[in-house]
């Protein structure tokens, strides 16, 4: 017998259908506000959660808006800031214009504060001397002017040869070099604030060198002696610190297992690669 | 399955209040049948039913009209519901023991009948019968479902589900055959 003819058969029975007919209708019935209790729980819960979920955006719309602000209030600082340009260290800025020499103006652009700064007379060239290893140009070339635009103004020839290579001494040149170009930068400016600037600083430094350096051969003299004397010293400390670096590491990581570290008449250290011919006397 | 019911399952799944009240409405009464006469206390079976629906709404997503029909299903998450009840309950979940059944009144009886004497005594031989079993009766002579909707609502597959139906009338014959020798 299969399913269906079962299913046919349970059916037909009449009194068993009727007989369950009857035992529903003597169920316990459900409330009347059942259905609508049930309801107000549904409605209340749904609700709960669309207000959490309202929360949540809220308070996500709210976060990204703060952070909108703080980015828009930061960038354009950040950005102003990037856009200045760096103002000279050098706050000896300008020199009296000499005579006879026709000022340059050469706009580059610049943002404020601009500095007009009139050209000065080239450094007249002094004989060669060997103790301070440093050549000064031809006479009479106007100082380069650094500006973006091209150059308007002729190379400044110094001639100066470096005595050593290391950094500290190229920078301290390059500085000394740059600081007349620096003060060579002409632009168009606001006449009343630079001329203001200049003169205070006129008055704050000391006249140790002497505003009118030069001016003075004596006083060039003087300041390319000091200048010679930086540089050895500078040099000097140099190769003491290589000397310490040497010394410190040679033992720790030796270059090669024939290296030796021999001490040279300056008392400066130097590594040198032994061979087997090769005898030291200790 | 039409479009009108289509359109009812899609209002449900957007929460529409409307839709949840003809839900309740329509297969509430139905629900509360089931469940009530699987757990027999009333106020047990409302508490089952509000969480039958609460539970039924919130996954009404999960519904898949191609399986079962809408009444189908609730009567399967009431029915797991009860069940759960009674686990919870330490209360055994009877169904009629095939060994019940006594060689001796192996009565096959009548179909046809419609005796008012024969429906009075099987109303009362009911109430011996387990609860699943009076519930396996309902939902087929009352809720007019086919085997193979209460195999789904109860777990089980519609062959067992028509072998349990004939032991449980057989049996009941049997026992009114009791009384009725008595």
């Amino acid at each position: 017998m299969n399913r269906n003819d079962i299913s046919t058969r349970l059916r037909q029975d009449a009194s068993l259908r009727e007989a369950v007919r009857r035992q529903n209708k003597h169920l316990p019935p459900m409330s009347d506000n059942l259905n609508e209790r049930l309801l107000n729980c549904i409605q209340a819960a749904d609700d709960k959660r669309r207000k959490s979920k309202r929360i949540v955006w809220l308070t996500a719309a709210i976060a990204s808006a703060v952070a909108a602000c703080a980015l828009l209030l930061l960038l354009p600082g950040r950005m102003g800031k990037e856009q200045q340009p760096p103002l000279p260290s050098d706050p000896v800025a300008t020199v009296n214009p000499p005579s006879g020499t026709e000022t340059q103006d050469t706009a580059i652009e610049q943002s404020s504060p601009r500095i007009e700064i009139t050209a000065v007379d080239s450094i007249q060239t002094q004989p060669e001397n060997p103790d301070t290893h440093l050549n000064v140009a031809e006479p009479k070339q106007p100082l380069l002017a650094q500006t973006n635009e091209p150059h308007q103004g002729e190379r400044l020839q110094t001639g100066r040869k470096a005595r050593k290579s290391g950094l500290e001494k190229n920078k301290a040149k390059d500085e000394m070099a740059t600081r007349p170009i620096k003060e060579n930068i002409v632009s168009k400016a606001e006449p009343e604030e630079p001329t203001t600037q200049i003169a205070e600083v006129k008055e704050d430094l000391p006249d140790t060198l002497g505003n009118s350096i030069f001016q003075s051969p004596k006083n060039v003299l003087i300041a390319m002696r000091m200048l010679s004397e930086c540089d050895e010293i500078i040099s000097r400390e140099t190769q003491e610190i290589r000397n310490d670096i040497l010394e410190a590491t040679f033992n720790v990581v030796p270059p090669s297992p024939r290296a030796i570290l021999v001490k040279d008449e300056n008392g400066d250290l130097n590594v040198m690669e032994t061979n087997q011919n090769h005898f030291v006397e200790l | 399955m039409g479009k009108e019911t289509n359109d009812f399952i899609k209002e449900l799944r957007k929460g529409r209040p409307a839709a949840q009240q003809r839900l309740l409405t329509d297969y509430g009464p139905a629900v509360f049948r089931l469940i009530v006469r699987m757990v027999g206390q009333q106020e047990d079976a409302e508490e089952i039913y509000q969480d039958v629906f609460v539970k039924a709404l919130t996954k009404i997503h999960t519904f898949d009209p191609e399986k079962a029909s809408l009444q189908t299903w609730l009567g399967r998450i009431a029915y797991n519901e009860a069940v759960n009840h009674l686990r919870h309950s330490r209360l055994d979940i009877v169904f009629m023991d095939d060994d019940d059944l006594a060689a001796d009144y192996d009565y096959e009886p009548d179909d046809t009948a419609d005796d008012e004497q024969t429906v009075i005594l099987l109303e009362q031989a009911m109430q011996l019968l387990p609860a699943a079993d009076q519930t396996l009766l309902s939902l087929f002579y009352y809720e007019n479902m086919s085997m193979k909707e209460i195999a789904y609502i109860t777990g089980s597959i519609p062959s067992t589900i028509g072998s349990r139906l004939s032991r449980i009338r057989k049996k009941l014959y049997q026992t009114i055959m009791q009384f009725s020798d008595k």
